[in-house]
């Protein structure tokens, strides 16, 4: 009986993650104008941005492998949108959701990346190519530490590996929870990579190499890259919240309006690190997610367990 | 007028191309996206590619050697686009109409690939970049609906 | 060092290489060297003056191509000029690129614009010139068409070719 709810669950879900993903885009970049004393785009720009793109016409070069390079920002886009559902699933229904779905969601979260890789690759640009490798070794750096922070909230969280039980669970012992508070600062820094953002936005929006990965990229493709990034920027600040700080919850006025702050102040923090930075070289941050966070996370984990 | 057109006049991206200018312009295009004139509150951005942009801003006349490059340029632009002139050079050659590597005003070079193009002027040495905007604001204003 | 000073170290050491020197204004000095002893004089200015190269500049005069290698004394503001020739109809000079590398490029420029050919350069490539443009067109020469007198197609490079006068 459930299983009829899929179709509708999954479009409805797409379809909030995208607003709510060009909603978080334009705060974006008016929180980054507004910071640059400047005036910023109008509430419309990341929609105007994404029909635009639909329009233009689609062009592939002749050096390209054809089909992957036109498959891969769709498949992206799935990966994203499957991941949103489970995550609004669980944040809608509580007590859904089954044991290993924090993996599913991981692993689905991952595939974005991944299309990026084999997308550029597929280009037949050698800029491509080297974006390409750039974004495989951001995505060998930071998926080492957001994995172990991931496994100290569960731990210190005494749940399986199940969101709805993440979701709900209250840790009361201290240091259990500075353990999900450093795993939460850890957390954002790794989102920071996963997004692509300054400081970590090494792979994808350079102007050194062309703007990477997608600079073969033009019309539909392009605008479903812009779409998955987009529900990116929505998806992971609640999967993290979902993680470490009991999600989303609109069951009384004052939930509705926790989880609107809770949402706002991860979206804030991605922001303002944004423009307080300057973008690093691809081996300072791999050092810096090897070498700095993953000790951090491993402390995490060690006081999860106590 | 259509979501299509509406949706390309306010989100523009901007390709920065230098067929033999002496950088002025180019000075002046880049202070058109800095923080003080803020083009963005137009959606005007940067784009890395050429394939990603909207306009083509050319800057300065096009020489022997750039000009086979700027006419792939504009065939690698995802159409429908407008190409901006930035400066006396590009609009009609300059002062360096009679040099021996002149080889064409930008407006016939891209002609000769796309008859149909939408080509705005934008004079001067170098235009003030408030010159600038108004130039991109008149080549949208000519994109058919 | 003062203009005076430097004025008669220069003379006291060129004076076996048959130049004329002299001073037109307060900070300039200027020093015609025959071709044959360029080379040498370029490398005393450049190891036992102390100079650096700011630019080299040439000219088409009818009889013959100029080429002035321009060094400066930032400690004291004096500019040395030092003006050697290059002859009809081969015009050949020797490179002072295997002195300093400094000279490299210039003379690549000088090369491209006016043919003077430099002999011993390490690397005695076209630099500014575009791929296409044909070989033994010098536009910087004076027998170089003014642009009125070509046809204005982009096929004038063509034309040129074949149209090309000598004086």
């Amino acid at each position: 009986m459930i299983y009829i709810w899929v179709i509708p669950a999954f479009v409805a879900a797409t379809a909030g993650t995208l607003l709510l993903g060009l909603l978080s885009k334009w705060i974006d970049r008016k929180v980054t104008a507004r910071v640059q004393w400047r005036v910023g785009p109008p509430w419309y720009q990341p929609l105007a941005d994404i029909l635009k793109l639909l329009g233009k016409e689609t062009l592939a070069p002749d050096g390209s492998r054809g089909t992957g390079f036109l498959f891969m920002p769709l498949l992206g886009f799935a990966a994203v949108s499957v991941a949103a559902t489970i995550l609004w699933w669980i944040t809608l229904r509580p007590g859904s959701g089954f044991i290993g779905d924090v993996i599913v969601v991981l692993y689905l979260l991952t595939i974005p990346a991944l299309t990026i890789v084999l997308g550029g690759s597929s280009s037949g640009n050698p800029l491509a190519a080297v974006g390409a490798a750039r974004e495989a070794k951001l995505l060998l750096a930071y998926e080492l530490p957001l994995l172990l922070v991931i496994l100290a909230a569960i731990i210190g969280a005494d749940t399986s590996f199940a969101l709805g039980a993440l979701k709900q669970s209250e840790t009361v012992h201290i240091l259990p929870t500075i353990g999900c508070v450093l795993g939460f600062i850890i957390a954002v820094l790794c989102m920071q990579a996963k997004l692509g953002l300054v400081p970590f936005d090494i792979a994808e929006a350079d102007c050194e190499i062309a703007t990477g990965p997608f600079i073969e990229y033009s019309g539909v493709p392009l605008a479903l890259i812009h779409i998955t990034k987009a529900m990116m920027l929505a998806v992971l600040p609640l999967f993290i919240i979902t993680i470490f700080w009991n999600g989303l919850s609109f069951g009384s006025v004052l939930g509705i309006f926790a989880s609107l702050g809770k949402y706002v102040l991860v979206l804030v923090l991605l922001v303002l690190i944004r423009n307080t930075n300057p973008r690093v070289r691809i081996d300072h941050a791999l050092r810096f997610f090897w070498f700095l966070l993953t000790p951090l996370a491993v402390i995490a984990l060690v006081l999860s367990m106590l | 007028m259509g979501l299509k057109t509406w949706a390309l006049k306010k989100s523009i991206w901007l390709y920065h191309a230098n067929v033999g200018a002496c950088n002025n312009c180019d000075i002046e295009i880049v202070d058109c996206l800095t923080p003080r004139y803020d083009v963005e509150r137009f959606g005007m951005l940067l784009a890395g590619s050429p394939r990603h942009a909207d306009a083509l801003v050319v800057s300065g006349i096009c020489t022997c050697q750039a000009r086979p490059r700027l006419q792939e340029l504009y065939r690698q632009m995802a159409k429908p686009c407008v190409v901006l002139c930035i400066g006396g050079c590009a609009c009609s050659g300059g002062i360096f109409r009679a040099c021996y590597h002149f080889d064409g005003p930008v407006d016939k070079v891209i002609r000769e690939v796309d008859p149909e193009a939408i080509i705005a002027y934008v004079p001067g040495c170098p235009p003030k970049p408030e010159a600038i905007i108004a130039g991109a604001v008149k080549a949208l204003s000519a994109i058919p609906d | 060092m003062e203009v005076d000073e430097l004025l008669q170290d220069l003379e006291k050491r060129l004076e076996s290489f048959g130049i004329s020197i002299f001073c037109r204004s307060p900070k300039r000095i200027y020093v015609d060297v025959p071709p044959q002893y360029s080379r040498e004089v370029n490398r005393i200015m450049f190891e036992e003056f102390e100079c650096r190269l700011a630019t080299a500049t040439g000219m088409d005069t009818s009889s013959r191509i100029e080429v002035l290698y321009h060094y400066c004394l930032d400690s004291s503001g004096i500019v040395v000029t030092i003006r050697t020739w290059a002859q009809k109809p081969d015009y050949t000079l020797e490179s002072v690129a295997t002195v300093f590398p400094g000279a490299n490029f210039i003379e690549r420029e000088i090369q491209d614009l006016l043919g003077v050919r430099f002999q011993h350069h390490p690397d005695p490539r076209r630099l500014i010139l575009a791929d296409n443009w044909p070989e033994g067109v010098y536009p910087l020469r004076r027998d170089y068409p003014a642009r009125k007198q070509r046809k204005e197609t982009p096929e004038f490079l063509r034309e040129l070719t074949e149209e090309v006068t000598t004086p």
